[in-house]
C-alpha cells in the first residue's frame, strides 16, 4: 500500500480508536486498532503525536506515561458545518467568501480524478 | 476618438475569448480576464448612462414616445392618465434600474456569505490547527481561505486525519496563496463586475476563467514553497474524492478547471509556454489593464459634459394627449 495512503487511513484509525477509549497511553491506543493497523509501538506513537500537532489530540504527562485524549468528539467530527453555513449562499457568493482548495465537480471529472488518484498513488508510493 | 474608445472595449472584452489562455501565467491571464469583466461593466454602465440621459433628450425620441406608446399602450396613456413620456422614461431607466438591482444583489449576497463564514469560524471553529488554520468540523476533506477581509485557513477534520503531511502542507501552503495574493478581494470584485457587465454574453465564462486562474496562482504560490506537485495533486483529488456530487448546472458555475490543474501539477513541463509567448502575454496584459485603467478614469468625465452639455439646451417640449 502506498505510503500516503496509509498514513491517511492509519490516522483515521487512530482517531477512531481514541473516540471509542475516551483517553489513553500509545500502547493501550495500539491495542485498540483493528489487527491490520496494529504497526510497531513507535509508529503509533509517531501517529498520535502528529495528531497532536495537528490539533486532533491533546497530549500531557502522568507520572512517567504520556496519556492522549480528542480534543474534538465524534459528532464534531462528523459535522458538515462549513457546507451548511454556505447552502443558500449564491455561487459568486460562495467562491468570493470560501476560496476552497477544489470548485465543484460533476459526475465525468469525479471519475475522470479518481482514476487519476491512483495514478499519483502509485507515483508516489513508488518513490 | 470615441470609435477608437469603442473599438478598443469591445476588444479589450473579446480578448481573452479568442486567446488560449489554460497554460499563460495565472497573474497574466487573470489580469486579461479581469479587464474583459472591467470593460463589460463600463460598456454596460455606459449604455444604461446613454439610454437614462442622452435617449430622453432626443429629438427623435419625443416623437417615437408620443407616436408609439399612445397607439401601443392607450390604457396606460388615457384610462390610468400617465404622460406618454412618462411612460417612455420609465423604459431608459429600466436598464439603468436593472444593472443597479443585479449588482446591488451581488453585493448583498458576498456580504451575507462572508459573514456566515465569519460567524461560524468564531462559534464553530474547533481550535487551532496547523499552521495557523482553524480547524472546522466534517469528515469530507476540506481546505479553504476563508473571508474576504479577514481571510483565515479552515480545514476539516477530516482532512486533517485524511491527508499524509506532504499533502497537508501543500493544501495549507495553496490556501496561504489565496489570501497573501489577496484573491478573496479580486474574486468579490470581478463578481460585482459580473453583476453590472451581466447584459454583455460572456461574462459568467469570464468569472469562471478567472476564479480557474486564481486557483493555478495559488497553486503555483505553493509550489514555490517547497511543495511537491504530486503532494498537492493529491490532496486535490483526496478533496475531491470525499466531495458529493453537486447538480449539473450548479457545477457549470463553479467548477474551476480541476482536470487542467492537475495536468499542469503532474506534466509541468508538458505545460511550459516558450519564453516569448510567455512575455508577449505578460506585455499584452499590463497593456490592456493599463487601456482599461485609462477607459474607467475618461468615461465618466466624458458622461458628465455630455450631460452639461444637454443641461445648457432648452428641455425638450412636453408632449400634450
Amino acid at each position: 500500500m502506498p505510503l500516503g495512503k496509509l498514513q491517511g487511513d492509519l490516522q483515521a484509525q487512530v482517531m477512531a480508536a481514541m473516540w471509542r477509549l475516551g483517553a489513553g497511553n500509545v500502547e493501550q491506543v495500539r491495542s485498540e486498532l483493528p489487527p491490520r493497523y496494529r504497526g510497531a509501538y513507535t509508529t503509533v506513537q509517531t501517529v498520535l503525536n502528529r495528531l497532536v500537532d495537528r490539533g486532533l489530540l491533546a497530549r500531557r504527562k502522568l507520572e512517567n506515561v504520556v496519556e492522549y485524549r480528542p480534543k474534538l468528539t465524534e459528532a464534531e467530527y462528523l459535522t458538515h458545518s462549513i457546507d451548511r453555513t454556505l447552502a443558500g449562499a449564491s455561487s459568486d457568493a460562495r467562491q468570493a467568501a470560501l476560496a476552497a482548495l477544489i470548485g465543484r465537480l460533476d459526475a465525468g471529472e469525479l471519475s475522470e480524478l479518481q482514476r487519476l488518484a491512483r495514478d499519483i498513488e502509485r507515483r508516489r508510493g513508488s518513490r | 476618438m470615441s470609435y477608437a474608445i469603442a473599438a478598443g472595449i469591445a476588444t479589450g472584452i473579446a480578448l481573452p475569448h479568442l486567446l488560449r489562455l489554460e497554460r499563460a501565467p495565472p497573474t497574466s491571464a487573470a489580469l486579461l480576464w479581469f479587464q474583459s469583466l472591467a470593460l463589460r461593466a463600463l460598456a454596460s454602465l455606459f449604455a444604461a448612462v446613454y439610454l437614462l440621459v442622452y435617449v430622453p433628450s432626443a429629438e427623435p425620441f419625443h416623437g417615437l414616445a408620443h407616436r408609439c406608446l399612445h397607439a401601443a399602450l392607450p390604457v396606460l396613456t388615457e384610462h390610468l392618465g400617465l404622460e406618454t413620456h412618462d411612460v417612455g422614461h420609465l423604459a431608459t431607466a429600466l436598464p439603468a434600474l436593472l444593472l443597479g438591482v443585479s449588482t446591488l444583489s451581488v453585493a448583498i449576497g458576498i456580504a451575507r456569505a462572508a459573514r456566515s463564514v465569519r460567524r461560524l469560524l468564531t462559534l464553530n471553529g474547533l481550535g487551532p490547527g496547523p499552521r495557523g488554520s482553524v480547524i472546522v468540523g466534517g469528515a469530507d476533506v476540506v481546505l479553504a481561505a476563508a473571508g474576504i477581509r479577514r481571510p483565515t485557513v479552515v480545514v476539516s477534520a477530516g482532512a486533517l486525519t485524511a491527508l499524509d503531511d506532504d499533502e497537508l502542507f501543500a493544501g495549507l501552503d495553496h490556501e496561504n496563496g489565496h489570501i497573501a495574493r489577496r484573491h478573496g478581494y479580486v474574486f468579490a470584485i470581478a463578481a460585482l463586475l459580473r453583476g453590472l457587465g451581466r447584459p454583455i454574453p460572456g461574462a459568467r465564462r469570464a468569472l469562471r476563467e478567472l476564479s480557474f486562474h486564481l486557483e493555478r496562482d495559488a497553486d503555483r504560490w505553493a509550489l514555490a514553497r517547497h511543495n511537491d506537485p504530486s503532494a498537492l495533486a493529491s490532496a486535490i483529488c483526496k478533496a475531491a474524492g470525499t466531495r458529493e456530487l453537486e447538480p449539473a448546472w450548479l457545477t457549470g458555475l463553479a467548477s474551476a478547471g480541476v482536470m487542467q490543474r492537475l495536468d499542469q501539477l503532474l506534466d509541468p513541463a508538458q505545460s511550459a509556454l516558450k519564453r516569448a509567448r510567455r512575455l508577449a502575454l505578460n506585455g499584452l496584459a499590463v497593456t490592456m489593464a493599463v487601456f482599461a485603467l485609462a477607459v474607467t478614469a475618461v468615461l465618466p468625465a466624458t458622461a458628465a459634459a455630455g450631460i452639461e452639455q444637454l443641461g445648457t439646451k432648452t428641455a425638450p417640449p412636453h408632449c400634450e394627449s
